[in-house]
């Protein structure tokens, strides 16, 4: 039997969310003139099942109509000349311009179509050579790296204030050991392919103004390209999805803003995100706020009561919980928080095991290998979208269905989580 | 077709049917994105089961793998089901349009492998839309290619299939009682077929109705292969058009002599050779006319938008709408057939006043300053004007005939007696 064709063989799920989708979604607030590359099906992809937010007034993303002949002659100035003459008419703020399958099969060069468009007509321009090939945390991923590169590295822009004890830009002084009294955190990483559209970006700035910080950018749900341009001016960046790891780690370099990797899920989780944030804005050190996993040793601070949940039958339960990198590790990171003592596993379809990842926790490359894990699991409850429940062997299993969208689409709108407001402990 | 940037109206949570032969299975060879919408809208129409998806890496392509990691998914599939399908169709999208697979080897080696089961291949190519048939006639084609002749000693039976739809024929259709007073015993359509013989009973009819353009050439190969006559049908809401069309199907089942060339003889009221089809035609026409008169009166001056999304043809539609007294002051003409040319062009010079929409930008519509509290037939229109009464009518699917007309006159009345709200 073919192993690698096994590997490739899908028989239950659905196609996940592609990286364009991930890339549109994030440009989606930014009035950018989106324009995707191909023939109709990836177009129609992002506007039917990818993008709730899509309205009559709120237009983004538009399709090229790429055609044989275009792929053969090489002709991409024909696709150049479409996208300057849209731009004239409708003046946006930004252009992308994206390829799917074909585009990344035949060489189309989307960075120098958008370099030419640039030129054409002054607007700033960003080419994103997505192929459909890859899923949507990496969409997310290069139009978040893309933006800060783009928007945010000018000299123009005004670093953060100075940290306590820190040398000042320009003149040596040092800044008097007080903190700021509202550390200004920028949210990364929110977009409806991971939280939908059930208020969980308004949940998120609502915490964070009443734990006390001042809200930046919440990238990409929410914001404007004013407030993409002040990203570096934030204390401290906020993780919410693996999409925008990467883009933290850039801001990280760029500037010198720290991150924290966490949602702040309902319940003790949430305090725990915001003393991470504290001590992140304080120290200027990066850290992860999730307890459970190989960075577990941070978790050691925010302490436990053991009281939900907790006690001998229960402790022998396990749990799978599949989902978004950052958010199924929240979750975990809450569970174990309010003292949920059986074993949880995290497994995500989406990216590469991140440095957070628990020793257990699985990077699920191909439907085989979550039939596999599900099957040997022996899991008493499995957290995820509902569509797992599809999965050979995971009726055995108590599901916790939450929708992820990058997965199901709108297929479970209604089963949407609202991570900061319903307490998962509850659920289990 | 316009070339322009293309901007899409969001179906969300849109029905839309899949066609598909019971008892097969759909294998798709392609770039896990091309597939998001097909898997997604199987799961909503409980289809996931009869279909895999075999995604290629961009390594694969490079080194044509794609084609041995073919056989051994086939065989996984095959070995993994508890039914054998009868047929499978091996799915191929865009990006291999400029693979060089070759087909035919590997149909050959697919068939010498599993004998039991037919094998096609499907092409789901948007990007050759500019040359030769679209990729919705040849959908359609292949799913009537599995039809086997039917043997020398084996006639014709006295059944018809319909062809082009996606959706059966409402009840209220005067077309299936004129069919059974004309002595057609079966009306088969491919969506209706629940196993492998109904299906291959397709082959035995003795004429393809095609209801929708899409079907023409699945019609046409059919004809050609199986030595099935055909005759175009297509839904039309003008009374002239609809009496020429059961005059050719009746010339065409020989249920009305070849001969007859006047429009109103197979069914001129009082005629002492009235027929149970004339009667049944004669019924329904005065249905469509009472109809119309009502909607004429409800509706009034009130201005009346139609769109793509709604008729296959809506430049004939609008023609037909406006011969009835309506206010049609636009067509949204955002998918423009080949077929619906000769309307448009008889709606360019003869309605000049109607706003003519191809473009699919936002702003060129909101420029035409159509009216909000119009009655929208479609839901393109609907959308970009977030017009409160929409008539929520899909491709014309269920309609055919005068009951087309009165369902239509129907929608439109009920359109007003009730608002849409539209999110956003």
């Amino acid at each position: 039997m073919g192993g690698v064709a096994l590997s490739r063989l899908s028989l239950f799920l659905p196609s996940f969310a592609a990286d364009y989708s991930g890339v549109c979604s994030c440009l989606f607030d930014l009035d950018f003139l989106v324009v995707m590359n191909d023939a109709a099906c990836c177009t129609r992809n992002y506007v039917d099942y990818d993008e709730p937010r899509w309205s009559r007034e709120k237009v983004t993303t538009l399709c090229s109509q790429l055609r044989t002949l275009d792929v053969v002659m090489g002709d991409e100035a024909g696709t150049i000349a479409k996208i300057v003459d849209a731009a004239r008419s409708t003046s946006p703020r930004g252009i992308a311009v994206l390829g799917s399958p074909v585009p990344a099969i035949t060489g189309m060069d989307t960075s120098g179509m958008a370099k030419e468009v640039e030129v054409l007509t002054g607007i700033p321009s960003i080419g994103f050579a997505t192929t459909g090939f890859a899923t949507y945390e990496q969409g997310i991923d290069r139009a978040c790296r893309g933006l800060l590169k783009k928007f945010c590295s000018s000299p123009a822009n005004r670093p953060r204030a100075c940290r306590p004890g820190e040398p000042c830009e320009g003149d040596g002084r040092e800044q008097p050991a007080s903190p700021a009294p509202r550390p200004r955190v920028n949210v990364l990483g929110i977009t409806p392919l991971d939280f939908g559209t059930v208020g969980t970006e308004h949940d998120l700035t609502s915490w964070l103004q009443n734990e006390g910080f001042e809200v930046g950018a919440c990238w990409c749900m929410g914001f404007s390209l004013e407030d993409v341009r002040q990203t570096p001016k934030a204390d401290v960046n906020l993780v919410v999805s693996a999409g925008a790891l990467k883009a933290a780690t850039t801001a990280e370099a760029l500037f010198g803003t720290p991150f924290v990797v966490g949602l702040p899920c309902a319940g003790k989780q949430a305090a725990y995100v915001a003393a991470s944030l504290r001590q992140a804005a304080t120290s200027g050190s990066s850290a992860y706020a999730l307890v459970g996993s190989e960075s577990e040793g941070a978790g050691g601070n925010a302490g436990t009561d053991g009281n939900v949940g907790a006690g001998p039958q229960r402790a022998n339960e396990s749990a799978l919980i599949v989902g978004d990198w950052v958010c199924a590790s929240s979750l975990r990171s809450a569970l174990r928080l309010e003292g949920w003592p059986g074993k949880i596993t995290v497994a995500s379809l989406f990216g590469k095991r991140p440095v957070f990842a628990g020793a257990e926790d699985a990077a699920i490359a191909c439907e085989r290998q979550l039939v596999d894990l599900v099957r040997n699991g022996n899991f008493s409850s499995i957290i995820g979208d509902p569509l797992l429940g599809r999965i050979p062997g995971a009726r055995a299993s108590r599901h916790v269905r939450l929708a992820h969208p990058a997965l199901s689409s709108n297929l479970f709108e209604a089963e949407m989580l609202r991570y900061l407001t319903t307490d998962v402990s509850k659920l289990l | 077709m316009s070339r322009d940037l293309s901007l899409f109206i969001p179906h969300r949570g849109r029905p839309k049917i899949s066609l598909g032969i019971p008892e097969s299975f759909d294998l798709y060879l392609c770039p896990p994105a091309c597939v998001r919408r097909v898997s997604i809208r199987a799961i909503r129409n409980d289809a996931r089961g009869h279909m895999g998806f075999l995604y290629m890496s961009e390594a694969d392509l490079a080194t044509g793998a794609y084609e041995q990691r073919l056989f051994e998914a086939v065989d996984n599939v095959l070995a993994s089901l508890d039914r054998q399908p009868r047929a499978f169709f091996i799915h191929l999208n865009c990006v291999d349009d400029f693979l060089g697979t070759d087909e035919d080897a590997m149909l050959a080696k697919l068939r010498e492998r599993f004998p039991a089961t037919g094998f096609a291949t499907m092409h789901m190519n948007p990007i050759a839309a500019d040359k030769g048939l679209s990729t919705g006639l040849r959908i359609h084609e292949r799913l009537y290619s599995m039809l086997d002749p039917i043997g020398p000693a084996s006639g014709r039976d006295d059944a018809v299939n319909l062809i082009g739809n996606f959706a059966s024929l409402e009840r209220d259709c005067e077309l299936p009682r004129i069919l059974e007073a004309w002595g057609i015993g079966e009306v088969r359509q491919l969506f209706a077929c629940t196993t492998y013989e109904e299906y291959q009973a397709l082959a035995k009819s003795r004429l393809n109705i095609v209801l929708a353009n899409i079907g023409s050439y699945a019609a046409e190969c059919m004809e050609k292969r199986l030595g099935i006559p055909q005759l175009s049908a297509p839904v039309d809401y003008e009374f002239a058009n609809i009496e020429a069309c059961y005059l050719a199907l009746g010339k065409a089942l020989g249920a009305i002599p070849a001969e007859q060339i006047s429009l109103e003889a197979p069914h001129c009221e009082g005629s002492a050779r009235r027929n149970p089809a004339d009667v049944i035609m004669t019924q329904a026409k005065d249905r469509a006319r009472s109809a119309i008169k009502r909607a004429r009166k409800h509706l009034g001056d009130r201005a009346v938008i139609v769109d793509s999304s709604a008729a296959m043809r809506p430049f004939a539609l609008a023609k037909a709408l406006m011969g009835y007294g309506f206010n049609v002051c636009a067509v949204f003409a955002l998918h423009e057939k080949p077929e619906d040319a000769e309307a448009r062009d008889w709606v360019l010079e003869n309605a000049p006043h109607v706003n003519v929409v191809r473009s699919e930008s936002y702003d060129d519509i909101i420029e035409l300053g159509l009216p909000r509290n119009a009655v929208c037939v479609g839901f393109d229109c609907a959308y970009l004007l977030k017009a409160p009464h929409f008539v929520a009518l899909q491709k014309d699917e269920g309609l055919f005939g005068y009951q087309a007309v009165w369902q239509l006159m129907k929608l439109m009345m009920d359109s007003l007696t009730s608002t849409t709200e539209w999110e956003g």
